[in-house]
């Protein structure tokens, strides 16, 4: 553990090239949780700079370098949220509609990925922000609700409402399921 | 092969269709281009804040010459005003102004007194 809680951010703030280190250890989280969320890699990339940016003007108000990846969650996870209701978002079948490579892990069936992340992404936005915050990061429900600002009641039935939703839709791909952690 | 129906099955298969992707690296290099042009805007905007307050400061003598001007105006204006008492003269005696004024003043003063005279005995079988 280093003695210095803020330095990262010290030296973010000191010299911009330095950020570029917070980037690289942080990028994985921000544009995954943006493209799960729009399945667009444009979109994704667009939102992580705002949010990068973000944080770089507010580099001074945080506390420590733990708080990084909490505030990081928080910010992508509001602008993914708003940018949803100010303009509906419909993923195009395009090339950002194929699969990504993951980082690690055991590879999907595809077309099993491709229905879930289609599911995933026809439920309403707040509903879908639980789902990849509880699936991708592997967030805990009371983490869920303060990345997401909302009682952790609502994340609860928000949760459970989702998953009664996606069984029915899934339930008819039949595959075998592996259990190994997918890039944690 | 096994049914989603199962929820651990279903959690798993979301694990895996949402794991983490790999960021693109045009993202990092965008982010730091952009924070790169703002830092260079915000020297260029320190650097014309210097500058618009230092513009009054090497006006000073542009200023000092208009102070310098406008006292100089009002001692000039103000100047003939002391000097008038002492240049005119006074007017003289017999002059026809003076005696104008005092036929006007005698004329005033007659007016008066024929009007009392005139007036007095209706004012007293009013007062009757």
């Amino acid at each position: 553990m280093d003695s210095d809680p803020r330095k990262l951010l010290d030296a973010a703030i000191a010299d911009s090239e330095a950020f570029g280190a917070i980037i690289a250890q942080t990028e994985g989280i921000v544009y995954s949780l943006a493209y799960n969320f729009f399945r667009n890699r444009a979109i994704a990339e667009d939102l992580a700079q705002d949010a990068y940016l973000e944080l770089f003007r507010n580099l001074h108000k945080l506390d420590s370098d733990m708080h990084l990846v909490n505030w990081l969650r928080k910010t992508i996870t509001r602008k993914c949220i708003d940018r949803s209701r100010r303009k509906k978002f419909r993923p195009h079948l395009d090339l950002d509609s194929v699969p990504e490579p993951r980082v690690g892990g055991t590879p999907p069936d595809p077309i099993l990925a491709d229905e879930l992340q289609r599911r995933v992404s026809e439920l309403p936005a707040k509903m879908q922000m639980v789902v990849v915050l509880r699936f991708q990061e592997d967030l805990k429900l009371a983490e869920i609700a303060h990345a997401m600002d909302i009682p952790v009641n609502t994340v609860k039935t928000l949760l459970r409402r989702a998953l009664i939703r996606l069984r029915p839709k899934v339930a008819h791909l039949k595959t075998e399921v592996c259990y190994a952690p997918a890039g944690r | 092969m096994r049914r989603l129906e199962d929820d651990s099955y279903l959690d798993a298969a979301l694990r895996q269709s949402l794991a983490r992707r790999p960021a693109p690296p045009s993202l990092k290099a965008g982010v730091l281009s952009q924070i790169r042009r703002e830092s260079h805007r915000d020297s260029q905007r320190t650097a014309s804040d210097r500058f618009s307050w230092r513009l009054p400061w090497r006006m000073h003598w542009a200023i000092g010459t208009c102070a310098a001007v406008a006292a100089v105006a009002l001692i000039w204006t103000t100047l003939p005003l002391w000097e008038e008492p002492s240049g005119r003269q006074p007017v003289a005696m017999g002059s026809p102004e003076l005696q104008l004024a005092e036929v006007l003043q005698l004329a005033g003063s007659k007016w008066n007194r024929a009007q009392e005279i005139a007036l007095s005995p209706i004012q007293e079988n009013g007062n009757d």
